[in-house]
């Protein structure tokens, strides 16, 4: 919700948000506010995947994960640093935080679901 | 956290993954800790003292109350978070050797020693700060040292 009022989860609103929009009052994040800004959700992200994930070891799911946690703490490195490249000027890189997030997001409520699952079944 | 209950992690495919990952990130946290403070706050005594009570020379005002409690209640956190975490992974990979139990009391009390002087350095005198300094690269270097042993003992002990 937070991110979503800052950027309308768009991509001319993820633009606007590190590049500054004189119209919306936004000033342009500068590298050390980038840093300012991630350094709280690297542990963070950190954190929730580790707490999630390792539950999956309690469950028969627990072979078929790995390539669940190599997916989740990539796209959770793309989430978090891809803002510095998107501030030197790479567009593309919009697609990258927004799609990085969304898939993380959803990664995490289907780990979620897995756990439900695995409790309901034991 | 379950996953202390696992007889040997370092023999599960699984968890040595996650924990590694979890390794990493701690490990870039406290990187950036340091530098991001560097150019805010300070790391060295100077620079923590114009921030805390300002320099007329330089026209640096000095931190308000309010800004500093809210630096202050952050750091208290994140401290917490970061040491319990990284000393529950240590403690656990590497057996609870007596090395490491040495190394997470040093890295604990000079954590709180960090906060406690910050505390007594803004609402008291400018002697805290260099103890302040001191206690905050012990139980960084601590910590840094910690994640990496973690990660020696996850894949080559």
């Amino acid at each position: 919700m937070l991110y979503a009022q800052k950027t309308s989860f768009s991509f001319l609103g993820t633009l606007n948000y590190y590049f500054g929009c004189e119209t919306r009052f936004i000033v342009a994040k500068t590298n050390m506010g980038i840093w300012k800004l991630i350094l709280p959700h690297i542990f963070a992200f950190a954190l929730l995947s580790m707490l999630l994930l390792h539950f999956l070891l309690f469950t028969k799911f627990k072979q078929k994960a790995i390539p669940l946690v190599y997916t989740l703490f990539i796209l959770q490195f793309l989430e978090i640093f891809s803002p510095f490249l998107i501030s030197k000027g790479i567009v593309f890189f919009v697609i990258v935080k927004l799609l990085s997030l969304i898939l993380y997001l959803a990664l995490l409520i289907f780990v979620f679901i897995l756990l439900v699952l695995s409790m309901r079944q034991s | 956290m379950r996953f202390t209950l696992i007889k040997d992690i370092k023999q599960d495919p699984f968890m040595r993954l996650v924990l590694s990952f979890l390794l990493l990130f701690i490990f870039i946290y406290l990187g950036s800790d340091l530098f991001v403070k560097h150019s805010s706050f300070g790391i060295f005594p100077l620079q923590i003292s114009n921030t805390l009570y300002g320099d007329t020379e330089q026209f640096l005002d000095a931190i308000s109350a309010s800004l500093f409690l809210e630096f202050w209640h952050t750091e208290i956190f994140f401290c917490m978070m970061i040491l319990f975490t990284l000393s529950t992974v240590y403690l656990r990979v590497s057996k609870a050797s007596k090395g490491a139990i040495i190394l997470v009391h040093v890295m604990m009390i000079s954590a709180f020693l960090s906060l406690l002087t910050l505390f007594l350095a803004y609402y008291g005198s400018n002697f805290f700060v260099n103890f302040y300094v001191i206690f905050n690269f012990i139980w960084h270097i601590g910590a840094v040292g910690s994640s990496l042993d973690s990660f020696k003992r996850l894949y080559f002990a």
